[in-house]
């Protein structure tokens, strides 16, 4: 017989029956254990929901990263995908998973469930309501919201004219405030910095003109060399800004078109833009750069535009 | 009344201690013997320890006794507060002592080697007590803990997972990897 069962029971039952009695113990009410399992649930449907809304702002963010002109702003696709996809949102999603499988294992029964029900009840409803508050455009405005009360955060927007407003690399983000000579193509231009630009724009389409004469925030692209133009840009391309709202697939996919037709287009541009300035001006002088280069096959600034080089597909040196 | 009470099932006897605390007696009563063994056989092998484990252990089951869900079988219920306790036990010694496993070592090599169909885990019957319980106490304590409680403590896989808080599948597994490793511990004592 072992220690244990030679112990008197009674000794036990007593000694604890007198230790209840003493100390006043009681067992903890109904509603306290109903209220902690209830907490769990709760922090449970809490941490799903947060979940679902860093994954809507991850969503929104990943779906909107500009890719539609990545060439514009890095060398290659893996570049660009490296620097804009949203680690915060997605590490934040990750962890919101995490806390979630946590509290759904402490329920009561929690631990009962296989754990693939648990991590995968806890990411479904995540990407459930993630899903449902991106298509209510929940992820563009609580981006939006933290990128104005938040200094440190990095809003898409942000994020977006951090990389477009890089004047040395031909690159700005703002608006036009005046039109300067309208026959000799010039416009007054205030970047995201409040720095002032002339903008020759006499290589630019005719929607993209008046796109950029509407006044809206507008990102471009720009011949930046002072050998080309002493005393303005010379624009090659312009792009709405549309992180204003949530934009829809529908406007990157007109951004990429926009930007390919941009691409592919600028000699017969070019020699459109000057052919109408001859019908219109005979005596009116080209650029500097357009006289010294209007027989070559090369004879557009933007055609040589380092950006356009790099995604043209048949590149010609 | 005590031989009505004896005669009544754990959940029964839980809601009459709810009412009446001195009828919590009957709970110590039924209980005692084998959380005393099963604490003994998770380390805490000094009497004095054990007593004091013990009494922690039902002051919290009455504590907790609303808790208690009687969808749940109610020894699992109170084995894992038991569990619990010798574990604050041991973390408060900052040591796992080697447990006591107080059991026929023939016995539980049979029950071992009963639902076992792979034979590459069955085990050697010659194997005798003294090496069982060497084996043991080498053996990853996760492991430990479901073989303590599925062949010394012959509680269901259900009821192991309650204790040990586990998916069921989770304890089957665990339940053959444990015989695994236990097998290979015991192939120096051959």
């Amino acid at each position: 017989m072992s220690d244990t069962q030679k112990q008197p029971h009674n000794d036990l039952k007593e000694s604890i029956l007198s230790r209840l009695e003493k100390e006043g113990i009681e067992p903890r009410s109904r509603l306290y254990w109903l209220s902690h399992e209830y907490a769990l649930w709760g922090a449970w449907g809490a941490t799903v929901l947060c979940g679902a809304l860093a994954l809507s702002v991850a969503s929104f963010a990943s779906l909107h990263i500009g890719y539609a002109l990545y060439e514009a702003a890095h060398d290659n696709f893996l570049t660009f995908l490296f620097d804009a996809l949203p680690y915060l949102w997605l590490v934040t999603f990750f962890l919101l998973v995490a806390a979630a499988y946590f509290n759904l294992r402490h329920t009561k029964r929690g631990y009962r469930y296989p754990i693939v029900l648990v991590v995968g009840s806890s990411i479904g409803f995540s990407v459930l309501g993630g899903g449902l508050l991106h298509w209510l455009g929940a992820g563009w405005y609580l981006d939006q919201m933290l990128g104005k009360a938040v200094p440190a955060y990095q809003s898409r927007a942000k994020f977006e004219e951090e990389m477009w407003q890089k004047p040395l690399a031909g690159r700005l983000v703002g608006q036009v405030v005046e039109e300067i000579n309208e026959k000799e193509d010039f416009l007054d231009f205030i970047d995201a910095d409040g720095e002032s630009w002339h903008l020759n724009t006499e290589e630019l389409r005719e929607h993209d003109i008046k796109l950029l004469k509407s006044g809206e925030k507008v990102r471009i692209l720009a011949a930046t060399s002072s050998e080309l133009s002493e005393d303005a840009l010379y624009v090659c391309a312009v792009f709405p800004w549309i992180l204003d709202h949530a934009p829809g697939l529908r406007e990157w996919r007109e951004d990429r078109a926009e930007f390919i037709e941009n691409v592919k287009m600028p000699r017969e541009r070019f020699r459109e833009a000057r052919l109408e300035r001859e019908d219109d001006e005979q005596d009116r002088a080209l650029p500097p750069i357009a006289i010294a280069t209007e027989n070559s096959k090369t004879s557009s600034v933007c055609y040589n535009l380092s950006v356009f080089k790099k995604a043209r597909p048949d590149v010609e040196e | 009344m005590v031989a009505e009470i004896t005669s009544l099932g754990d959940k029964e006897v839980v809601k009459l201690a709810l009412k009446e605390r001195a009828l919590f007696g009957h709970i110590v009563e039924r209980y005692q013997s084998k959380l005393s063994r099963y604490v003994t056989r998770l380390g805490v092998r000094d009497p004095d320890d054990r007593d004091d484990v013990l009494q922690e252990v039902f002051i919290k089951v009455y504590r907790n006794l609303n808790d208690y869900d009687d969808s749940y079988s109610f020894s699992a219920w109170i084995y894992r507060i038991a569990h619990n306790e010798a574990i604050s036990w041991y973390r408060k010694k900052k040591v796992r002592p080697e447990g006591n496993l107080v059991a026929d070592s023939e016995e539980v090599l049979a029950f071992l080697n009963n639902d076992e169909e792979d034979a590459s885990v069955r085990l050697d019957q010659k194997i005798n007590a003294e090496y069982l319980q060497r084996a043991m106490a080498e053996l990853d304590p996760k492991y430990r803990d479901i073989l303590i409680l599925r062949y010394f403590e012959h509680l269901e896989y259900e009821e192991i997972s309650d204790v040990l808080k586990l998916p069921l599948g989770t304890v089957g597994t665990f339940i053959h990897r444990a015989k695994k490793q236990l097998r290979e511990l015991l192939k120096k004592y051959e």
